[in-house]
């Protein structure tokens, strides 16, 4: 890995540079996400051995920002030649490409209405690890993933709390008596595709913040698809027969983000101040005040 | 795709920023503050902690009777902030600045900042994913 600016002085750059582009940013081109083709694509980055080479530092795409630039740091000038924020364009409230609709047990329902009630609970808005697949699921646009590769493992390292994944390909059996908040994750390709099968979860992350959750019978299918040098297509199929009556699928695309950018730290401890400010009506404990 | 670095990013923090849903980040916006209470706070910078998970500024604003009257207000993520040109030199103490911003439901005096009015007159953004238009 080539040597990285420091913290500060990456900071000045950034910002020399930001306002140095103020007033001539370039528009987005629209974001295609075709289906992945099982003929081998020659024009893909690889690795010495044939692998498609996913390296690089990704960013979860939404489905509302194509064709907004960034005119000034006023925020004035967010979206030329169309409405502003880009609506919600093909995605879903967050502004990725919409999971398909939850489906509980009536039971799980109730659990699901009753955490909608009490966002309070959510564990990552208290710093726990996202789990599987909230990891990659950040909202859109926000955290950064870096991946790194070779040909035993994929490790996917997460801006957002910190978060690591380091997955080996070799489609190796999941551990016995292992139980935590990303589950225990085990690689292989299938063409040009990396899959990932994910069990072991403990049980405790929500899906989103929106109260949507699993249990610890949650198992998750990943498929990671370089469509082109700069776009891997995501799709994760969620099982969990306790929760959800049939399977959730989630689909959405990571574009590249240039070169000399770099994950950043995030000590989620460190400024968590809003927990404590969180009214009754969500589950905390100051009083709304009408 | 040649792409400009800095549009590029920014135009991801901006989907971000504007996508519509209910996230401040990490957290729900709505659990903590409200939309129908915006609020405008001229006033004196006391401190500015540039961390994770959320910025905070700590600002000094004058009361109706003229009273110094302390603010919390939460910024968006400042890894975001940084690539949108945001440093720990951005708010320094003694500066006189505005905030726009949404009040905490609990009525403290705690608010989510939209926009900041800096010392030298630039309006910078500084919030978060629900931050409406006009804010």
């Amino acid at each position: 890995m080539k040597a990285v600016p420091t913290y500060y002085g990456f900071a000045v750059a950034t910002a020399m540079c930001v306002l140095l582009i103020a007033g001539a940013s370039s528009p987005m081109t629209a974001q295609v996400t075709p289906a992945p083709s099982n003929a081998p694509n020659k024009t893909l980055p690889r690795l010495p051995g044939g692998r498609p080479d996913l390296q690089g530092l990704w960013l979860k795409s939404a489905g509302g920002f194509q064709g907004l630039f960034i005119g000034s740091l006023d925020g004035t000038n967010f979206a030329a030649g169309g409405t502003r924020g880009g609506g919600r364009g093909a995605g879903g409230a967050r502004g990725g490409p919409a999971p398909s609709r939850f489906e509980y047990t009536p039971e799980a329902e109730a659990e699901r209405n009753y955490r909608r009630q009490n966002l309070y609970l959510d564990p990552e808005a208290r710093c726990h690890l996202p789990g599987v697949p909230r990891a990659l699921d950040q909202p859109a646009g926000l955290y950064p993933v870096q991946i790194i590769q070779d040909e035993k493992y994929v490790a996917l390292l997460h801006e957002a709390m910190h978060d690591v994944r380091i997955i080996p390909t070799d489609n190796s059996p999941h551990p016995k008596n292992y139980w935590a908040w990303d589950g225990d994750s085990r690689g292989r390709w299938e063409g040009d595709t990396f899959v990932v099968d994910v069990s072991n979860f403990n049980g405790r992350a929500w899906l989103d913040m929106e109260g949507n959750f699993v249990d610890e019978n949650e198992h998750v299918l990943e498929r990671f698809t370089l469509i082109d040098p700069d776009t891997i297509l995501y799709e994760a199929t969620i099982t969990d027969p306790t929760v959800f009556v049939k399977p959730v699928e989630m689909r959405f695309t990571l574009k590249r983000v240039p070169a000399d950018q770099q994950i950043l730290e995030y000590s989620c401890l460190e400024g968590e101040r809003s927990l404590q400010n969180y009214t009754q009506e969500d589950g905390g404990k100051k009083v709304r005040v009408k | 795709m040649k792409l400009n670095v800095y549009a590029f990013l920014l135009s991801l923090f901006a989907s971000a920023m504007f996508s519509g849903g209910h996230a401040v980040a990490h957290h729900s916006f709505a659990a903590e503050f409200d939309f129908e209470k915006p609020v405008t706070l001229q006033g004196v910078v006391v401190k500015w902690e540039m961390i994770n998970p959320h910025g905070w500024i700590t600002v000094d604003v004058a009361g109706p009777a003229g009273q110094k009257v302390r603010w919390m207000v939460e910024t968006s993520n400042p890894n975001g902030l940084m690539r949108l040109g945001w440093t720990k030199n951005t708010l320094k103490p003694g500066d006189q600045i505005t905030i726009d911003a949404y009040r905490a439901k609990d009525g403290s005096n705690t608010a989510n900042a939209a926009r900041v009015t800096l010392a030298d007159g630039r309006r910078v953004f500084a919030g978060s994913a629900t931050t409406p238009q006009g804010k």
